[in-house]
């Protein structure tokens, strides 16, 4: 599955670089001194590197925890995001890490520790207020679980702190981690969904809505609190049928009573980004259709969300109780 | 298509033969040669970087070469260990005097191994693990700003290790040993015409483009702004010709203006095939 390992000379002695590189025995391990050397180089193609990506080892140095733009949270004043790795092995075409990276790479930082020590930091100076934690923006949080062991190094310290959330969003399957482990009761795993007909269209290689409903519900039976996040919503003709058949489908099937929280909002791509993605994919109609471009971000026209929106919220209405619904916008 | 740079004649001559390449040009200090279908060109460079840099630029003009064509520096090298004969693709590429690095993006299934390769300046018999050539840095400092990374690619077939200093290479045996490695070269070499011809057709004008060109004077920037809203229209409408629609604005400036209005207005839905 890998090919190319890039490993920073600083990160070779870790154990988790010693376990990947044994993991991909077969890889071409290519030394470099700075990730960036190899990730934020010019001259590449996001699009063809998505062919076959390498896995760069890194070492992260600061800035482990990011403040979570406004209206991005589920109801908590103070969020944060952090992202050990960047990058994904789907590839989603509205996906905004197509506009924000030039590189199609993986990159996976290994120095958990550090990671943890700034969380527990942050905790701390935040004198008791609940804080909220997020990953999975600039990645999926367990697509490459077997590889990475986030879960299992990561999950238990919020032990510690029963005040704070993790939430870790997915669109994928790889929950044996979780399955494995003792429930920690302030943690979400938060999956994605769009109507199948759509997820086929636009979210390549992630499974079908189906298994991933499977695996939401296998977390669900185990204890294990779980979320819904519609988004981003993207607008078919027909759009209306389509979403009530998606949501009724996966609300009936899960226990909405546990359900931690639900999450939607529209297509919207930051402008810079948009630009980016259109010219890498020129013939992806999606981004070829009329949009509205509003302080910077790029997206439907408002009557359209709105309408978007309204039609989602009273669907999941008939199913959830309004204090777990929460609107995503810019 | 694909442009080839090679150090000297006998790493050359394989190749030519191979893809049946002819002399296009052989006045330039550079000698250029060109298949008939247009596919592949290559160069002769001599020996050092800085030739290596000159005869790239030499071939890009003379080929008119764009972003989206792959490059190739093929010849030999030498190794620490390496046996003679074995191909192999450079995954880094260090320049020795000046400490610059590159990483050649390998997208494709290369079918060789790969190793670090060290660009001097002069030959040297000490060598570790890695590849030691003469060209590669001054290659790569050229034609990344040409190309992109994933579309450039240097292959080595070893030529001298620790046991055979590089004094004992001949012309001949160099190419002896790029006709021996050939197979290897023409894998890398084909994935890499596929993957730019692939680059090219996403971004091929539309059939509709000459036509706007011929009835109206469009500036430099404006023939760009049309080629990318022409291809939005064809993502849309694929089976809707433009030019009837549109060419009839009275000038460059309101062909566009319509262009951009019609497909700003289009419906959003239209956007998303889903089957
Ligand atoms: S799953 Fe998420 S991170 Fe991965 S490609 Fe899709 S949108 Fe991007």
């Amino acid at each position: 599955m890998i090919e190319t390992l890039y490993i920073e000379e600083g990160v070779r002695i870790f154990p988790l670089s010693q376990r990947i590189i044994s993991r991909f025995a077969g890889a071409r391990v290519v030394g470099c001194r700075h990730y960036g050397e190899v990730f934020n180089r010019k001259s590449q193609n996001f699009r063809l590197q998505k062919r076959a990506p390498a896995l760069i080892l890194a070492q992260k140095q600061g800035n482990f925890l990011l403040p979570v733009p406004d209206h991005y949270g589920i109801g908590n004043e103070h969020n944060y995001y952090f992202s050990h790795i960047l990058n994904c092995i789907y590839d989603c075409r509205y996906c905004f890490l197509q506009g924000m990276y030039r590189s199609a790479n993986y990159v996976l930082f290994v120095n958990y520790d550090d990671f943890l020590s700034a969380i527990r930091t942050l905790i701390e100076n935040h004198n008791g207020k609940p804080v909220h934690f997020f990953s999975g923006y600039d990645c999926d949080s367990l697509a490459l679980e077997p590889v990475t062991g986030f879960v299992k190094h990561f999950l238990p310290v919020f032990r510690d702190y029963a005040d704070s959330l993790i939430e870790l969003r997915t669109k994928s399957t790889q929950v044996r981690a979780l399955l494995d482990m003792p429930v920690v009761e302030n943690a979400v795993v938060a999956f994605s969904f769009t109507p199948q007909r759509i997820a086929r269209a636009l979210e390549h290689k992630t499974p079908s809505v189906d298994r991933r409903l499977a695996a939401m519900d296998a977390l669900q039976a185990r204890g294990w609190k779980v979320g819904i996040r519609y988004d981003p919503l993207i607008y078919t003709e027909d759009f209306g049928t389509q979403y009530t058949e998606l949501i009724q489908h996966i609300h009936t099937r899960i226990d909405n009573r546990a359900l931690h929280s639900v999450s939607l909002g529209t297509f919207r791509l930051p402008a810079g980004f948009f630009r980016i993605i259109r010219g890498l994919y020129p013939d992806e109609p999606l981004f070829a259709a009329g949009m509205d471009e509003t302080a910077g971000m790029v997206g439907y026209r408002h009557d359209l969300q709105d309408h978007m929106m309204q039609h989602c919220k009273r669907e999941i209405a008939q199913h959830v109780t309004a204090e777990k619904l929460f609107a995503c916008h810019d | 298509m694909l442009l080839i740079l090679c150090a000297h004649r006998p790493e050359a001559t394989p190749i030519i033969k191979h893809y049946d390449l002819s002399l296009y040009s052989g006045r330039s200090t550079f000698p250029v040669y060109l298949g008939d279908d247009g596919r592949i060109a290559l160069t002769i460079s001599g020996t050092g970087k800085v030739a290596a840099a000159a005869a790239c630029m030499n071939l890009a003009h003379m080929a008119g070469s764009g972003t989206t064509d792959a490059w190739l520096n093929a010849g030999i090298a030498g190794h620490g260990t390496c046996e003679p004969g074995v191909a192999m693709l450079a995954h880094k590429i260090i320049d020795v005097a000046t400490g610059r690095t590159w990483f050649p993006q390998i997208h494709f299934p290369a079918g060789m191994p790969s190793a670090d390769c060290y660009t001097v300046d002069a030959p040297v018999n000490t060598r570790e693990q890695a590849l030691y050539d003469m060209e590669a840095s001054g290659f790569l400092d050229t034609v990344t700003r040409l190309a992109t990374l994933e579309h450039i690619h240097a292959v080595k077939v070893v030529s001298d290790n620790s046991d055979r200093p590089y004094q004992e290479v001949t012309p001949g045996f160099a190419g002896e040993l790029i006709e021996a490695a050939m197979p290897a070269i023409a894998k890398v070499a084909d994935q890499l015409i596929e993957s730019s011809n692939t680059l090219a057709e996403t971004r091929r004008p539309h059939p509709a483009m000459n036509g706007f060109l011929l009835r109206r004077h469009f500036t430099e920037s404006q023939r760009h702004q049309l080629s990318r809203l022409l291809s939005r229209w064809h993502c849309l409408y694929p089976d809707i010709d433009p030019l009837h629609q549109f060419a009839n604005r009275k000038n460059a400036r309101q062909v566009l203006d319509a262009l951009r209005k019609a497909l700003d207005e289009s419906p959003v839905h239209i956007g998303v095939k889903t089957e």
